[in-house]
């Protein structure tokens, strides 16, 4: 039969070239850049010659640790898929878990530049991530040690059982 | 050591932020800035809150005696935090209802607790333990026995009404919440600020069971006395329409410990046998109006319990089942049949009288 005969030969894999706010460039493979709800948004308008897309808001620094989180997420996703196809057992979400934990550990500045990258480039899990480590920072610490770390202006004192 | 930040958070980022903290803790953050006092002030932002926290955080308030005295109360919430699904961990702390007057507590809907007093007939207190705002509400002038108190919240108006439904006259009192009750106030809302007054259409049946509220309906088990001895029935009111319906149940009515719960969205019925300690669930199919039976389970456990859904959330998938045994709650879980025990911490000679399902909120009434 014709259609028993199929090389696996695998395509080249298809790229895309994302230009930080400060010019530097950073070659991609297409599904990693596609975790970006804009990013795929966007992408079926494009010509297949000029994937490349400029990304005025977030820096080079930011933009390397997010293509770091999503080719780790793309290489998870294609491994615990092909643990559940052969049915071996795998603890690939609890080690990715662990690898978001340890991902996310960084210093407020840093957090902040992920997070608003996340939510430019429109990567749900990775501002839910972000989000939830701001929220965890804050339970716990006193209103003045969060206005310490947030850069927060105490502008009034407040009774907080005040009638609204 | 982590320097703070050099920018400020975006007022979007902050409100999806606090969205994950524990209402518990939210009071304290009002105090740091006005916008943070604001965005967690706004209507928006509690019902978005609450909807949240639904599905994920159990508590349960456990009433107890009080070493005061014989007719003291003491009153406990016990949170159940799920950790990664399979272990459970325990908080507890005292709750302070700042009332001054014996209570008891008859009901909980969104983080608002329903309390009637002791020492004086029909009079109830709708109280939020979170934000320490309390509401007296105004006598029932009428004398009805037996009277089931609940509080509900209904979704077509976005009111929370306490509902009373009495079992030896076929009566049903109404009231809706809706601002501070002890003043008297010129307001241009239509809302009635008394009870309103319905009659049932089932003289003389008896409750079997207490009200579970699902889908804007109130729904209890009820059997009818003298005829049809063993015949029982779902009961259901809708809250905004005020119209009853009925519908008879598949099992007997001897047994006196079975419940309406909801599992998955759908109204259930456990059936309970003591001596055999197996658990049957029946699920309501609404649009064909038949009853099936979903889940058979031994439960493995000896004694007479008590059992009840999880904290009931349209929000969320809940397939785990609340089982009650003395100073005991069992964590039942329909989808992989496991059973996790859980102990409530009792000084000795303490027992525990009764608990309720209840989840924390800032949810305001007014």
């Amino acid at each position: 039969m014709k259609d028993s005969f199929n090389p696996s030969i695998e395509p080249p894999k298809k790229t895309v070239t994302l230009v930080s706010s400060d010019g530097y460039d950073f070659e991609v493979e297409e599904e990693v850049a596609l975790e970006s709800q804009v990013i795929k948004d966007g992408f079926e308008d494009k010509a297949v010659d000029d994937r490349e897309y400029l990304l005025f808001n977030v820096h080079s620094d930011t933009l390397e640790l997010i293509i770091k989180y999503c080719e780790k997420h793309v290489s998870s996703r294609k491994s615990i898929s092909a643990a559940a196809a052969s049915s071996s057992s795998s603890n690939g979400e609890e080690a990715l878990k662990e690898w978001d934990e340890h991902f996310i550990s960084v210093d407020t500045n840093t957090l902040y530049d992920i997070l608003m990258a996340a939510d430019y480039l429109n990567i749900k899990s990775l501002l839910d991530l972000a989000i939830q480590k701001v929220a965890d920072t804050i339970h716990g610490r006193s209103p003045e040690q969060i206005r310490k770390k947030f850069n927060i202006e105490n502008d009034s004192i407040i009774d907080p059982w005040a009638s609204e | 050591m982590d320097q703070g930040l050099h920018v400020h958070l975006p007022q979007e980022i902050i409100y999806k932020v606090l969205l994950r903290i524990p209402a518990e803790f939210l009071n304290t953050l009002k105090c740091v800035c006005k916008l943070w006092f604001d965005l967690i002030s706004s209507h928006k932002f509690v019902d978005a809150h609450v909807t949240r926290h639904a599905g994920d955080l159990a508590q349960i308030l456990v009433c107890r005696d009080s070493k005061l005295g014989p007719l003291k109360r003491e009153y406990e919430i016990v949170s159940i935090q799920d950790i990664k699904n399979t272990r459970f961990q325990l908080q507890h702390h005292q709750l302070e209802v700042l009332l001054n007057d014996e209570i008891y507590l008859q009901s909980s809907c969104d983080g608002l607790l329903l309390f009637e007093s002791r020492n004086k007939e029909y009079q109830l207190y709708v109280c939020n333990p979170i934000t320490r705002k309390c509401s007296v509400l105004p006598l029932l002038k009428k004398t009805v026995l037996n009277l089931e108190w609940t509080l509900v919240h209904d979704g077509s108006t976005c009111k929370y009404k306490v509902v009373g439904l009495s079992t030896d006259t076929p009566r049903c009192f109404v009231f809706t919440l809706h601002g501070n009750h002890t003043k008297k106030t010129t307001t241009t809302t239509t809302t009635p600020t008394c009870w309103r007054e319905l009659s049932m259409p089932y003289q003389d049946s008896l409750f079997l069971s207490p009200l579970t509220l699902l889908k804007n309906e109130l729904h209890w088990l009820a059997k009818f006395p003298g005829k049809e001895q063993d015949i029982l029935y779902l009961f259901s009111m809708d809250i905004a329409k005020k119209n009853f319906r009925d519908i008879q149940v598949p099992i007997s009515s001897r047994r006196p410990w079975n419940k309406i719960i909801e599992v998955k969205g759908s109204l259930c019925l456990t059936d309970y046998c003591e001596c055999s300690n197996q658990l049957d669930i029946w699920t309501l199919e609404a649009e064909a109006s038949i009853w099936i039976k979903n889940y058979s389970i031994n439960l493995k456990l000896s004694g007479p319990v008590t059992l009840c859904s999880y904290p009931s959330s349209t929000y969320s998938c809940e397939t785990r089942v609340l089982i009650w045994r003395k100073n005991q709650i069992f964590v039942f879980d329909l989808e992989n049949s496991s059973l996790e025990r859980i102990d409530i911490p009792t000084e000795e000679g303490m027992r525990v009288r009764h608990n309720i399902v209840h989840i924390s909120s800032l949810v305001k009434w007014e």
